[in-house]
């Protein structure tokens, strides 16, 4: 069996700003007649520049940095979802990235139905989703209101459907952003063991967060970013320690 | 390509869910439910063979059957044409979450073209059975066929039109008028006597490939006899080009697709 490891080398992804600098045919007459201010180009956003990273099996990475730093761009580029420009992404292993849990919900069906799409979504096949159904159920805790609509949860039972549906299969490299926390205090106790066994099970795990005491507490490898670049790379502590001390 | 492919195969049990769930939604909380798709053509028909029969001076009961299967296939371009330029942007959502392939939303919206065009079919043969049940045979006999054939026209006329919408927001305003414009100039309500008149016209009558497309339908339900070779030629070269079109669009947009959303 060969092991997991995720490899960038030498990645830069831009966000073309071209889409921005759409001008309407209106804009381009008036600027045309001077009755209105020619509209300032953008430019592209680099957003990861000669970037190489490479995350073995074993390693609990925590990526750490300001807001827009590139952090939660450099998680959907290993997700394979924003094409790089140049360089190369090599990923081995299967990917489980949780992002949005409630996508894929249909307020009109009943949760026991809803169990179902969201696995699909998740790439499951109708039987192995029968498998876990009566456990995710259990875990989210909503007895008969399971044969209900969705539309008639509250939004804390929602959460907690979507936070059970999402987080009963796990996946040899797990891409998270942000710890997610869920319900009243009882739940959230729950939830937090859960994600613990996920993230212990996961071969790799990329974890982006500003919360700095869960990285020392997940991660055995911290990176920080500052506009789109790796400025340090090393042990949780001196990671973090050099992080706030910039800030 | 080929890999692409086999990711479609692979989550095919998300994109069957996709499409399921688009057609149910669509008449949740109605009372005649999916049954509209049935009703529609069948009361159109009524309305549209009415008015131009009258004007036309056609006898209702060859002229109803024609208007009828003119619509429901037209209904499956235009709606291909015209809806399938949000097949893409309505799937935003898991695009910006999962690298599945981008045509697997536009395969959602072509099955659920055909779908409803499948459905829509059952009221033209109901109405074939008490009018002439001898072509009812031959109608069946051709009808698996020509329905793969029109998923595959579909699919690529999703793709072609999910991407271009996706980048050129005026796309639903031209194509519009466009489909409007095919309209006129394609036998989906006017017969093959109208385009006679004008040679200029018969010719293109004779090239237009909806002419053919149409004729999958025309021959058996309507003649009893099997659409000719010709037929069949016509619409397999329209999708085979259309279908090198998309694969084309797709296969320069698939990645930048999602900076257009």
């Amino acid at each position: 069996m060969d092991k997991c490891y995720i490899n960038l080398d030498k990645v830069d992804l831009y966000y073309p700003s071209h889409i921005y600098n759409a001008t309407t045919l209106k804009q381009e007459i008036f600027s045309l007649l001077k009755l209105q201010k020619k509209k300032e180009k953008l430019d592209n956003v680099h957003a990861l520049r000669n970037f190489s990273l490479k995350v073995n099996e074993g390693e609990k990475l925590g990526i750490i940095g300001h807001n827009g730093a590139g952090k939660s761009t450099l998680l959907k580029t290993i997700a394979g979802i924003y094409p790089i420009k140049s360089g190369s992404l090599k990923v081995k292993g299967e990917i489980r990235s949780l992002f949005d849990l409630a996508l894929g919900f249909d307020l009109e069906s009943t949760g026991r139905e809803n169990i179902m799409y969201r696995g699909l979504l998740l790439g499951e096949t109708p039987s192995s989703i029968k498998k876990h159904e009566e456990e995710i159920i259990d875990f989210a805790g909503l007895g008969e209101f399971i044969d209900y609509p969705i539309r008639s949860y509250s939004s804390g039972m929602l959460v907690r459907l979507a936070f059970a549906i999402s987080t009963s299969i796990s996946g040899e490299i797990l891409l998270l952003d942000e710890i997610i926390g869920a319900g009243d205090a009882s739940f959230a106790a729950k939830a937090k063991e859960r994600m613990s066994g996920l993230m212990s099970e996961a071969k790799i795990l990329v974890l982006v967060s500003h919360d700095l005491s869960t990285i020392k507490e997940v991660c055995n490898r911290v990176i920080m970013i500052k506009q789109g670049q790796i400025v340090k790379d090393g042990k949780p502590e001196d990671v973090i320690k050099y992080y706030q001390n910039s800030i | 390509m080929n890999e692409n492919l086999i990711k479609v195969y692979r989550t095919r049990y998300f994109w069957l869910h996709l499409a399921r769930a688009e057609l149910k939604n669509k008449f949740r909380r109605s009372k005649l439910g999916i049954l509209w798709t049935f009703m529609n053509p069948l009361l159109l028909t009524l309305l549209m063979s009415t008015v131009f029969g009258t004007v036309f001076n056609m006898s209702f009961t060859d002229y109803a059957p024609y208007v009828l299967s003119g619509l429901i296939v037209w209904e499956l371009i235009s709606s291909s044409f015209i809806g399938g330029g949000y097949s893409i942007l309505t799937g935003e959502q898991y695009i910006r979450q999962f690298n599945h392939p981008i045509i697997i939303y536009t395969l959602r919206s072509a099955l659920v073209f055909t779908t409803t065009f499948a459905i829509a079919m059952t009221s033209l043969i109901i109405w074939m059975l008490f009018m002439n049940p001898e072509n009812v045979v031959v109608g069946l006999v051709t009808l698996p066929l020509t329905t793969v054939l029109y998923f595959f026209l579909s699919w690529a006329i999703t793709t072609i039109a999910g991407f271009t919408n996706a980048k050129y927001r005026d796309y639903p305003q031209v194509m519009a008028l466009v489909i409007q414009a095919v309209w006129y100039v394609s036998p989906v309500f006017f017969k093959k006597e109208m385009f006679t008149s004008n040679p200029a016209l018969e010719l293109f009558f004779s090239l237009n490939p909806i002419t053919h497309i149409l004729a999958l339908v025309r021959e058996p339900l309507l003649n009893g006899s099997m659409p000719t070779l010709n037929n069949y030629l016509f619409t397999v070269v329209t999708i085979v080009i259309l279908a090198f079109v998309a694969a084309w669009i797709n296969k320069n947009n698939q990645n930048k697709v999602i900076f257009y959303l």
